[in-house]
């Protein structure tokens, strides 16, 4: 293993679009053909007039709840270049559950309507439940978001950007939802100063490795890692509680072997976040190894650094060398990591041996649709449930992760991939990546409508919101 | 449209444009979406005896019919009444069809089995269809007529059952009623079903009556979230019985009044709301009215009902009745108790007992043997041991628990062959009982009693067969003389079907006298299955066997190679250098005399009765490279494999605690086996990496002062390089070598490691003056000249150090020791700095000068580290909960060492059970080529090199896998001549850090398996009516497999197992 100075993993290429024309692969090959569909037709626009709506959702790739869970973030790709810009929104959970209140108690559709397909869902237009004002625009292609609290209560997002490419960070009034990120306006854009694109603020050291993907914020330890999709890397972004802008402080390079040319870092997820000496275990696209890291802040001060402790591989279920999304149990004992080839869903016991070290062998496996991409655990009084994104499928598969079954298959839209959810709120809200919808599911245990999308946010539209 | 599609397109594209093409083969047709589970049908001619007595006026009818009579004409055995009679209308011998469970498709594919085929349930739509039955069907089951499938959906919570004629049938339209779950009250039962079993189908002297209306006898249900496992009227769905688990984990049978949680809907309202046309469609994808949503709802009584909680209580994942139907076992996922229920004549279940497997662990899987006789080894079935009955549960820690129920306890399948070979109650081999004093130890390194499958995989499914003629039967075609007994098929995560003797009926009941005859893996039962052959041949040359794993036994694949550095040794010395055991072997020459070679005592031309002793358990040893190295790694893994940790780590350094410690927060100490005393060797950068090895902002700084011997650098902040430099210049220029003084899961606390004379003598000095001394025969060692040449010259410039004899705390607690004393560091050698009078092999870093990412490797101390680059470095290493320090299991083996000293306690005994002490003492007789010198005039003559045979010292060292030697570990030298061994010297070693003797295994168990396509996850293993197993397959291994099928004979076990696929 060795490690990479970001000097050397400098993106050469037009900072605005990917460098290579890589589709994105956690979005799989329909992203492809529209991303070649939009780059040949052209430059994307760039004038005012193609700014993106700031109440509408475009090809969703990110979700996060405020640890309140009362604020939901949206982040929209813009993958066919149709605006000049992405866009983070924010929606308004109690405004959401008020309209499905109101849907499923008394059949008050509000200002939404029954859906025409499925009129048990209840349709609504994302300016039913989007705080319009807070809208911010970024970067194109960007990939996730996760939230980070800060000391006074105030919350940041972190939001990779593969077309920058680069780690955008936004500071949110968590009581109104208002983003800022230094821009003007009545949409602002994010400006530079929050955009970390270059080592330690010093472009002299290196610049954010290529591509950028999934991110992990641990609020209590003061960081954020990012995967990097096409480079088998790591960034370590320093992230203070004080609410002092972060760091781009350090980047592992060679994490994972090459796979017909490109090693690839996916999932990122801790074991225990929070906790002292916490491991972070990455996944990679191009090979069957999950590598294990931590994050070393040096006892005299300075800036925290990546260290890599180990690594295994998903080899009990082969060939296994596609993983996607990975999160842990609330205890850290067992990691649910979505493989794509074959299809599974692998249950890893991550709890301590008794060397101390975490066993970190397989215990379960689950079958899953094809094209799985993501996952997120929920436990609403039941036991834990994983929801896994069936990308192809358009459906959220519902696993009981001790029985290995599956409780249900949700029909959610095209192209789920951005999962959020809310246990305290009994819902799971998805991003469909091809509708460019949020669909919102009721996970009530017991409920009726258990596992049932309850409300859509959006129009789908084939193609994005500028098709 | 995927990429993949894209591709399709252009592909065929471009095909039609260059013409036809006649021999392209037509794509694979994948009919089958993830299938888990398999209920059979046996469909086709019936004679309708009606009261059992054939007649031919009796009609003759197309019919399902209990699957006792496809399983009887598989033997050859024409059902009473159904046989072809005179005057009367013939029988059309039924075929078994396979109804294949497709759960995330809400379906049931149906295989005609004879075909290998995949029937059509729509011929109207393209494609090959199936039946939809139901949502997120999680089994499928017969009932006891044979004429009716009964699924248990997990989206619904109800039953569906399928009238299985209409299913074969190509011209009949699939019959499905649905069936919801009520207590003998009335209430529905809302619980999601997980599994399900049904009582045995009649017997083959029933065939002969006309389908019932509705399907027939019980069905066993098991319900997680509800604890318990239900007893349904298959006709009704009327519980008439259950069996609850309670917190405290044990088992009671109820009248069946069960008080589940709702699990698949329950509060009202959204219907009335959503009005027509609600969103069923969004859970149903395609299945027939499986109502998600109005499944009981509105009867559900109060709205709001309690969520199922996870509140400790076993959750009944899976089941299985006895072959006689006289018992049922539960297993749940959180419990490691095995239920068993004692059910009287009509299935219903009477009594409750438990057995508990060791450890914490849950158990997902279960299949049981039936009563079997066990033992014998006559080629025929047959029993010399008595009869017992086997229940197989996968458990949680990746094995297959073996469960007594006749006598009720668990038995260990890990016991150490090394220790059963005296064993000649044969009962016990058949069952060595978990617990019982008299039960031998358990093989080191093994996870619990069960079996393990090879690399760790885990197990997903068992089943059994019986292969073979009962005693007494005619054999026409001499299949006694093959595979006899009864097995289990164990499918795994890794796609592959492992089989499992359960009882070998053509092989010894116990140990043989005879060395060799026998393997312990092969007598004991619930071993995995030797593929190999030939195990106990003997050789008949000197020379080694190709190394073909699956041919003959345990042996090396070449010679033992040792691998001797000139700067240490001079190769015509290499004798004098601890090596392993060699004995006498004897051949015929080609001029047809005898020709005596020195041969290993691992290979495979050793003394059958020394091969024995080496490798006493087939099962331990594997085709592997093991390298014997004096301080050597604890690790030999690369970047591609992760047996027991990279052999170079990153860590950090830290001094907060006033003690120097090395930090590694991925505490991987205790796993690496770390002792105190160990070295920790500070890697530093590769300068010839240019700064690959160092973070953001360092440099791979080497200093200008460094000598030739250290060719690493260490990493410094650029804009602190030559600051640095200055400042830790002598760090910088060692060889950043260290003690490991304590030993803790997350970090070690490193002390300076004085360099010591390597020839101290092993029960240490008497004097500076025998060291400098002993220093110039460390010197020599390294020149090719005879003792007498040598004995007058002076030490060469600059390697006149000087050297005190002194307590060394640097090392574990023994004598004095050979130390080079210093006054500063320009008395010491190149790469050693003077730390309080000596030399050692670094000073203790300042945290300044390694501040950032640290890499670093842990060898072994004074020690040689025996590592097999499968089997790594064993040690019974733990770490201490309450102090995070590292301290040896007390439960651990004798057998579980890597570290062999030069000296140990004397053996205590000398046979193939005597592992205590290890390593031990002893005298071993020894075989070697030897050049022979006479010493004439002053001077060493040579002459032939000549064999010699004689009784040396050694160290015996015994790890699971062998046993063997290491002779010679000190030598009192030469006196005249090189290899006189006639010195006087005191004892000594003349190892150098990095001597590695190194060879190659094989031979060893090389499981048996069935070889098939590769499968991704076969989930579960059914053996049908006619006697073939059926492996469902769930998994995806390539686009555009979405599962398959897979048919093999476990009775064709001699012959490939015949598998067929089906997808």
């Amino acid at each position: 293993m060795s490690r990479h100075p970001l000097a050397r993993l400098r993106n050469q290429a037009n900072p605005r679009v990917p460098s290579e024309v890589q589709p994105a692969v956690g979005l799989p090959r329909t992203l492809s053909v529209i991303l070649a569909t939009a780059l040949l037709a052209g430059c994307p626009a760039s004038s005012e007039e193609v700014q993106p709506q700031r109440d509408q959702i475009d090809f969703p790739s990110g979700l996060a709840l405020s640890p309140a869970q009362d604020l939901l973030f949206a982040v929209s790709a813009n993958s066919n270049l149709r605006y000049s810009s992405g866009l983070v929104s924010v929606f308004d959970a109690d405004l959401i559950d008020s309209l499905i209140d109101g849907w499923l108690d008394s059949g008050d559709p509000g200002p939404c309507q029954p859906d025409g397909t499925s009129p048990a869902v209840l349709a609504c237009d994302e300016s039913d439940a989007v705080l319009s004002d807070a809208s911010v625009r970024i970067g194109n292609f960007a990939t996730a978001i996760a939230v980070q609290t800060l000391d006074s209560g105030d919350l940041r997002l972190f939001v990779p950007v593969r077309g920058d490419p680069s780690v955008t960070w936004i500071d949110v009034d968590p009581s109104s939802g208002e983003l800022s990120c230094g821009g003007s306006g009545s949409l602002p854009e994010c400006d530079e100063a929050h955009r970390l694109t270059d080592l330690r603020g010093d472009a002299s050291l290196g610049t954010v490795v290529d591509e950028p993907f999934g991110v992990f914020v641990d609020s209590q330890n003061h960081y954020a890692l990012v995967s990097h999709l096409t480079r088998g890397a790591v960034s370590l972004i320093d992230t203070p509680g004080t609410g002092d802008p972060p760091v781009l402080t350090d980047a592992a390079g060679g994490l994972f072997a090459s796979n017909g040319g490109s090693a690839g870092a996916t999932g990122i997820a801790g074991r225990v976040p929070g906790s002292a000496a916490d491991l972070i275990y990455v996944t990679s696209r191009s090979e069957a190894r999950v590598q294990v890291l931590y994050v070393k802040r040096p006892d005299g001060g300075g800036l925290p650094f990546l260290v890599p402790a180990d690594f295994f591989f998903l080899n009990m279920v082969q060939p296994s060398t596609d993983a996607r999304g990975i999160a842990f149990s609330s205890d850290g004992g067992r990691a649910f990591i979505v493989n794509r080839q074959p299809p599974m869903l692998h249950v890893v016991d991550t709890s301590a041996g008794p060397t101390g070290v975490p066993r970190n062998v397989l215990v379960g496996a689950i079958e899953l649709c094809d094209q799985p991409s993501n996952i997120a655990l929920a436990d609403t009084g039941s036991g834990p449930v994983a929801y896994v994104a069936c990308f192809d499928a358009g459906q959220v598969w519902a696993i009981d992760p001790g029985t290995r079954a599956v409780k249900a298959l949700i029909a959610v839209g095209r192209g789920p991939h951005a999962l959020a959810v809310s246990p305290d709120r009994n819902r799971l809200y998805v991003g469909n990546f091809l509708d460019s919808t949020i669909s919102v599911v009721d996970i009530t245990p017991g409920a009726i409508t258990e596992n049932h999308v309850v409300l859509r946010l959006g129009r789908p539209v084939a193609g994005g919101k500028g098709e | 449209m995927t990429g993949q599609k894209l591709l399709a397109v252009c592909a065929a594209l471009v095909g039609a444009a260059s013409g036809c093409a006649p021999d392209v083969s037509p794509p694979d047709i994948r009919n089958l979406d993830r299938p888990t589970a398999v209920a059979f049908a046996c469909y086709g001619g019936l004679r309708i005896t009606g009261d059992g007595t054939a007649d031919p006026d009796d009609e003759v009818i197309t019919s399902a019919q209990p699957l006792s009579s496809c399983a009887a004409r598989a033997d050859d055995v024409i059902p009473p009444g159904q046989e072809d009679l005179e005057d009367g209308l013939p029988v059309t011998a039924p075929r078994t069809y396979g109804l294949i469970l497709e759960p995330t498709r809400g379906s049931v594919a149906v295989v005609d089995s004879q075909a290998g085929a995949v029937l059509d349930a729509d011929p109207l739509t393209p494609g090959k269809n199936a039946v939809p039955i139901g949502t997120l069907p999680v089994s499928l089951v017969t009932d006891a007529s044979g004429c009716y499938a009964v699924a248990a959906n997990a989206g619904t919570c109800d039953l569906s059952i399928l009238d299985v004629a209409s299913a074969v049938d190509p011209f009949a339209t699939p019959a499905i009623t649905h069936a919801q779950v009520t207590t003998p009250s009335g209430e529905v039962v809302l619980a999601r079903p997980q599994a399900m079993v049904a009582s045995p189908g009649l017997a083959a002297d029933q065939v002969g009556q006309v389908c019932p209306d509705t399907s027939t006898g019980l069905l066993y249900v098991a319900y997680p979230g509800c604890h318990a496992v239900a007893v349904i009227e298959a006709g009704t769905g009327t519980i008439v019985s259950a069996i609850e688990l309670s917190d405290d984990g044990t088992a009671q049978v109820t009248a069946g009044e069960l008080a589940c949680a709702a699990e698949c809907g329950a509060r009202p309202g959204l219907i009335a709301a959503a009005g027509p046309g609600d969103d069923a469609g969004a859970v149903d994808a395609g299945a027939v009215d499986a109502g998600a949503i109005d499944a009981g709802a509105i009867d559900a009584g109060p709205g709001d009902p309690l969520p199922p909680q996870d509140d400790g209580a076993p959750r009944p994942v899976a089941l299985t009745l006895t072959p006689d139907g006289t018992q049922l076992y539960i297993v749940a996922e959180n419990s490691p108790r095995l239920t068993v229920i004692d059910l009287d004549a009509s299935g219903v279940p009477t009594t409750a007992a438990q057995i508990a497997v060791a450890g914490e662990v849950g158990l997902t899987a279960v299949a049981a043997t039936g009563t079997l006789d066990m033992g014998g080894s006559l080629g025929r079935l047959s029993g010399t041991a008595g009869q017992f009955d086997f229940a197989y549960a996968v458990a949680s820690d990746r094995t297959v628990r073996v469960i007594d129920t006749r006598h009720g306890f668990e038995c260990d399948t890990q016991v150490d062959p090394r220790f059963a070979r005296a064993v000649v109650d044969l009962a016990k081999l058949q069952c060595f009982p978990v617990g019982d004093p008299a039960t031998p130890p358990r093989r080191a390194g093994a996870r619990s009693p069960g079996i393990q499958l090879p690399a760790g995989v885990a197990p997903l499914a068992v089943a059994f067969a019986t292969v073979g003629l009962e005693v007494g039967e005619e054999d026409p075609d001499g299949i006694a003389d093959g595979t006899v007994g009864h097995f289990a098929f164990i499918t795994a995560s890794n796609g592959v079907v492992y089989v499992v003797t359960v009882d070998d009926d053509a092989y010894p009941d116990q140990e043989q006298s005879a060395p060799l005859s026998t393997f312990m893996p092969k007598v004991m039962a619930h071993q995995l299955r030797d593929f190999g052959n030939s195990r106990g041949e003997l050789a008949q040359a000197c020379s080694s066997p190709a190394a073909d794993p699956i041919t003959f036994g345990p042996r090396l694949v070449s010679d033992v190679a040792q691998i001797i550095r000139t700067t240490f040794v001079a190769p015509e010395k290499g004798p004098l250098l601890p090596g392993l055991r060699q004995l006498s072997c004897t051949e015929e020459d080609t001029g047809g005399g005898q020709t005596e070679i020195p041969v290993s005592e691992l290979s495979f031309a050793a003394p059958a009765g020394v091969r024995e002793a080496a490798y006493p358990d087939l099962a331990a040893v594997s085709a592997e490279t093991w390298r014997i190295i004096w301080e050597g790694p604890l690790s030999l893994d690369t970047t591609s494999n992760d047996v027991d940790g990279q052999q170079i780590r990153a860590g950090t350094l830290d001094e907060s605690g006033g003690d120097i410690e090395v930090i590694d927060n991925g505490a991987p100490f205790c796993a690496m086996g770390v002792e105190p005393y160990d070295i920790v060797s500070l890697v530093g950068c590769n300068p010839q990496r240019g700064d690959l090895d160092c973070g953001i902002g360092e440099t791979c700084y080497t200093h200008p002062d460094t000598p030739a011997e250290i060719t690493s650098g260490m990493c410094l902040p650029v804009e602190y390089a030559d600051s640095l430099g200055a400042t830790c210049r002598d760090l910088l220029i060692s060889r950043r070598q260290y003690t490991v003084v304590d030993t803790y899961a997350d970090h070690l606390t490193l002390a300076p490691r004085r360099r010591v004379l390597r020839t101290t003598p092993i029960a240490g000095c008497t004097s500076d003056a025998q060291c400098e001394d002993l220093a110039v025969v460390a010197h020599n060692l390294t020149l090719s000249g005879h003792p007498v040449d040598l004995d007058d010259q002076p030490p060469e410039e600059g390697t006149d150090y000087q050297w005190a004899c002194a307590p060394d705390p640097s090392r574990a607690p023994g004598p004095d020791r050979c130390q080079m004393a210093c006054v500063d560091s320009t008395g010491c050698e190149p790469g050693y700095a003077c730390v309080g009078g000596f030399c050692t092999e670094g000073p203790l870093p300042d945290p300044d000068c390694a501040a950032g990412l640290l890499r670093y490797q842990v060898r072994v101390g004074d020690a040689f580290s025996v590592i097999g680059e499968k089997t790594g470095f064993v040690h019974n290493r733990v770490v201490d909960p309450a102090t995070g320090q590292c301290i040896d299991d007390p439960d651990g083996s004798a057998l579980n060492i890597a570290r062999l000293p030069l000296s140990a306690p004397a053996c205590v005994g000398d046979g193939i059970d005597d592992v205590s002490p290890n390593p031990c003492s002893t005298t071993v007789s020894h075989t070697a080529t030897e050049q022979q010198f006479v010493f004439e005039d002053g001077r060493c003559v040579g002459q032939s090199d000549a064999i010699v045979t004689r009784d040396v010292p050694a160290i015996r060292f015994s790890n699971p896998v062998f046993t063997f030697h290491l002779i010679n570990p000190v030598t009192t030298g030469d006196a005249e001549c090189r290899g006189d061994g006639a010195g006087t010297l005191p004892p000594h070693p003349v190892v150098y850090t990095g001597y590695q003797i190194s060879f190659d295994t094989t031979g060893g168990l090389f499981p048996m398996f069935v070889a098939t396509d590769a499968m991704a996850y076969p989930l579960t293993i059914t053996p049908g009516p006619s006697g073939r197993m059926w492996v469902l397959d769930q998994g995806d291994r390539s686009f555009g497999v979405r599962g398959q099928v897979l048919l093999f004979s476990p009775a064709a076990a001699d012959d490939g197992f015949h598998p067929v696929t089906i997808r």
